[in-house]
């Protein structure tokens, strides 16, 4: 049940981000939808496929870079306008807070395990996201290459 | 006659970029869409150096060399309707020559695009409220954590007009919505004030700004990416540090 909850208010989440940053109208449903999915992969990843949380948010990332490189291509609109958004659920808003409480009461333990926790988490996803758009970026300048030879 | 029309249109050229840096596009796309104007009217070398405070390129066009810069130091407020449009602009321009001042015009009509409130508001009330559930609130607390997310938003339309940099209203909203939500929850028993505060917090971690830095690394923009993650750590540090502050008040 908690998934459930998790999953639809991750779609909301996305889609209130996608509202304040004034993402076109077309493309609203598509980078909320990448919000539960992103969040979807993650669950799979850190609770069935046990993972521990770098590599299990590094390759929810990278779906959501993936889904995102797809629909710039579909909707003809920079990947960027729905990477951003569908990742926001991901970010450890909530381990970040207890790293805050756990110094606002001095115990540095918890602090710094919540605070390690939350670096590595965020690396996950820095790295997953940026790598697919990388990519592509690469294949579209081999192709220019090729091209230009041929 | 000719250096006047070159002139012109590189203004709007880099005027478009620095439009593009303001609603938020990575320097990667930004460094791209300035290339791709210069080709698309016959430069014969383009140099475009961008980082996230400054603007400069030399364009050569028949033969002569133009030179600009911009400062980027500008508030900037995340758009992608703005950076959708820009870059579909910047593409249209290579198919069909635009003259510098339709090309201009076309700018001044994506500069007039304003985020309305009716967006931005339900934006952060709904985004807020949602994420207090995410992390295991109730609907009592996603219902706070929403009118908290209002007034996250009415500070982001307001402070950082008048901030001279987002720090000091990433601190300011995080103090105010921290001592608010532990002071609501003082009064009504049944709150989970944690969870609030954490729905409240989705909409202040600079998530962007690290998933950017990081691209910026990757596609080689080593100083961009820099730049942005150590803006981001500080946002980070000073959003803390506003939680941290309320949280000992109480």
């Amino acid at each position: 049940m908690d998934f459930v909850i998790q999953l639809i208010t991750a779609f909301i989440g996305s889609l209130g981000f996608a509202l304040m940053w004034n993402v076109n109208g077309k493309c609203i449903l598509p980078a909320s939808f990448g919000g539960f999915m992103g969040w979807g992969v993650y669950l799979l990843l850190f609770n069935v496929a046990h993972m521990p949380i770098f590599s299990a948010s590094f390759f929810a990332a990278a779906v959501v870079g993936l889904f995102a490189e797809i629909c710039a291509r579909v909707f003809k609109t920079p990947g960027t306008v729905f990477l951003i958004p569908s990742l926001i659920p991901l970010f450890p808003g909530s381990l970040l807070y207890y790293t805050v409480s756990a110094a606002a009461v001095s115990d540095w333990e918890t602090m710094a395990s919540q605070g390690l926790a939350t670096v590595y988490f965020t690396l996950g996803i820095a790295c997953g996201a940026s790598i697919v758009p990388a990519l592509f970026a690469s294949f579209a300048e081999i192709r220019k290459k090729t091209q230009k030879n041929s | 006659m000719k250096k006047e029309y070159y002139e012109s249109l590189f203004e709007t050229i880099l005027d478009i970029g620095r439009e593009l840096v303001a609603s938020g596009a990575e320097i990667n796309r930004t460094d791209e869409t300035l290339r791709r104007l210069g080709r698309a009217y016959g430069a014969e070398d383009v140099n475009v150096f961008v980082i996230y405070n400054s603007l400069s390129a030399t364009m050569k066009f028949e033969g002569e060399m133009y030179t600009q810069t911009r400062s980027l130091k500008i508030p900037t407020s995340t758009d992608f309707r703005k950076i959708a449009h820009l870059n579909a602009l910047s593409r249209r321009c290579t198919k069909e020559k635009l003259s510098p001042e339709a090309l201009k015009a076309e700018l001044e009509k994506i500069k007039a695009i304003k985020k309305s409130s009716l967006r931005v508001f339900p934006g952060g009330a709904v985004a807020a409220g949602a994420f207090a559930m995410f992390f295991g609130g109730t609907p009592a607390d996603a219902l706070v954590a929403a009118i908290f997310g209002l007034l996250i938003m009415f500070l982001q339309e307001n402070l950082t007009k008048i901030c001279p940099n987002n720090m000091l209203y990433t601190f300011v909203a995080a103090l105010t919505s921290g001592l608010g939500i532990l002071a609501v929850s003082l009064l009504l028993p049944g709150l989970m004030a944690d969870k609030i505060i954490i729905g409240v917090i989705m909409l202040l971690v600079p998530g962007k700004g690290i998933t950017n830095a990081a691209r910026d690394v990757l596609l080689g923009d080593t100083i961009s990416g820099a730049m942005k993650l150590v803006e981001s750590l500080f946002l980070a540090g000073a959003m803390a540090a506003g939680y941290l502050l309320a949280l000992n008040i109480f």
